[in-house]
């Protein structure tokens, strides 16, 4: 199973999803949550989806856990310096199943892919920085 | 009744040249189908006062090249009223827009048009994706997108379908039903992009784009406009040919604009466009005759056949199963044009162009057994939507 060039297209944030990226390069999933009503949210925002809350505090999701809502198997060769196929999949986070992290699934073979598998976040390396990815996670934390 | 106190309606509609690469300015293509509506209205460019587009001069090359401001300038307009951009009701919000604008005196005809020149913008580019991953960096909603392996909606729609393959237990074979029906149908239009005919076993033997999604599920980029022009009925001009009166528009939206992160991954935007349009109308589903369902990528079609209440939600793939349902004899006739997936990503427009020839009786080779008077056009997917009902008695 391939994976996409990484780092052929880098992340480009603003000040808002700074924090973010910054946790990526530390092997830290980073989220905000709203200190009013207690919200987890992502992708990164400038108030509250919920409350309109403005106090957001950026925090590590440890184990960053989660499972695989829905998947799909690229085989097209978008850029010649794709290693195709690669799986594509949003996982729905233990902690929150309403927030999805959307990403490649590595480390599992095409066929075993399948909805509901127990995967955790982890970061690869691309051109000096780290991208989050789905990965299975060990078995006994399932 | 009739939204907009009856006043909004189609007069005129035009269609440039189409084809899968022109080499032409997107423009160029804009200003041939408005002067085509026009023409076709019984009007002539003095009488246009309002231009309306999606979306506008905004966005990745391709997706759009003609925006108010240079179609206006070579059409020579003075007008009372206008209106560009991408965050409205979808690819077809400029006609519900129009619709307000000449119900509440703003202007009295609008031209509505939409331009794309996919094809040659991708040409250019060397392909698809390096159109879509021209620069380095990713910023905005993208730096969740290409630098994480997401080059294209197609991965987004793919993914939707995959989830509502495994809650409702739709199949490749149902869903090819979409492909299938716009391609018998495309055999009939001439302007289609694609009209060979396409079996079955065709499609399930189709190349592989991000399963389980096959080239058939995904349009077919093109260089083409449509053109419509929206009137206020009390200043139409003396003509053997009564309007389409615009009964309705869904404009709602609830979703987040974020991809992912919808609550539930198998409703769209279309959803909350299709409620609001039914809101506003005393017609209902089953006085539908033809639908005009978005099929920028096969799925699409399931969700607004169900966001419209043609079938109840999870049923879309038994309803379409027999091919028969949404075939030009069925119950239920779709995208009799050959739809996006054959003949050609015109945005939304293609059906919309369509309904009006099928309404007034001039789609010629392709036209309906039976003279259909109510129809509905619906464009977008994921959280971008928008649709309407059409009525010509």
């Amino acid at each position: 199973m391939g994976t996409p060039a990484w780092g052929r297209v880098l992340p480009d944030p603003s000040t808002l999803e700074e924090p973010f990226w910054t946790g990526c390069r530390e092997q830290k999933l980073m989220l905000q949550r709203c200190e009013r009503c207690g919200k987890l949210l992502y992708p990164p925002t400038p108030l509250c989806r919920r409350c309109q809350g403005v106090t957001l505090a950026w925090e590590e999701v440890a184990p960053p856990y989660g499972k695989i809502a829905t998947y799909t198997v690229n085989h097209q060769q978008w850029l010649p310096e794709l290693d195709v196929p690669y799986v594509l999949a949003m996982a729905e986070l233990d902690i929150d199943p309403h927030i999805r992290v959307t990403s490649v699934l590595i480390g599992v073979p095409t066929s075993l892919v399948q909805i509901g598998l127990p995967v955790q976040v982890e970061f690869v390396d691309a051109e000096g920085l780290r991208l989050p990815v789905l990965a299975p996670r060990p078995a006994e934390t399932t | 009744m009739s939204l907009f106190n009856g006043r909004a309606v189609i007069s005129g509609v035009g269609l440039s040249e189409v084809g899968r690469r022109i080499g032409r300015s997107p423009v160029a293509l804009a200003a041939e189908a408005c002067l085509a509506a026009v023409s076709d209205a019984g009007l002539d460019l003095r009488y246009i006062d309002g231009v309306a587009t999606h979306p506008g001069e905004f966005g990745r090359p391709g997706y759009s090249g003609a925006g108010v401001y240079h179609v206006k300038d070579v059409l020579g307009l003075s007008l009372q009223w206008y209106l560009g951009g991408a965050e409205q009701a979808g690819q077809l919000g400029p006609v519900a827009e129009a619709s307000m604008a000449v119900s509440s005196g703003l202007a009295t005809h609008v031209l509505c048009f939409r331009s794309t020149w996919e094809g040659t913008a991708q040409a250019g580019a060397g392909s698809r994706g390096r159109l879509l991953a021209s620069d380095h960096l990713a910023s905005g909603e993208n730096q969740w997108r290409q630098p994480l392996g997401l080059f294209s909606p197609a991965h987004y729609f793919a993914m939707y379908a995959r989830r509502y393959m495994h809650q409702y237990g739709l199949t490749r074979e149902q869903l090819a039903q979409v492909a299938l029906v716009d391609r018998a149908n495309a055999a009939l239009n001439s302007n289609a992009i694609y009209t060979s005919p396409m079996t079955l076993d065709d499609y399930l033997g189709g190349r592989m784009v991000t399963d389980p999604l096959c080239l058939y599920d995904c349009d077919a980029p093109c260089d083409g406009a449509i053109a419509v022009v929206v009137s206020d009925r009390a200043h139409l001009p003396l003509s053997p040919r009564s309007p389409i009166t615009i009964n309705s528009v869904g404009t709602g939206t609830s979703m987040p604009y974020t991809w992912d992160q919808q609550p539930n991954l198998t409703r769209m935007a279309a959803t909350d466009a299709a409620a609001t349009l039914w809101n506003r109308t005393t017609l209902t589903p089953r006085d539908v005759d033809f639908a005009g369902l978005y099929d920028g990528f096969s799925i699409i079609t399931l969700f607004w056949l169900e966001a419209l209440g043609f079938c109840g939600e999870g049923e879309a793939g038994r309803f379409i199963e027999d091919g028969e349902t949404i075939s030009r004899n069925g119950r239920l006739p779709i995208n009799t044009d050959g739809g996006q997936l054959s003949a050609g990503r015109l945005h939304g427009y293609g059906f919309l162009h369509e309904a009006c020839l099928q309404l007034w009786g001039r789609a010629e080779g392709r036209q309906l057994p039976t003279q259909p008077q109510v129809a509905v056009v619906a464009a977008g997917g994921g959280p971008i939507a928008g649709c309407l009902l059409l009525v010509h008695d």
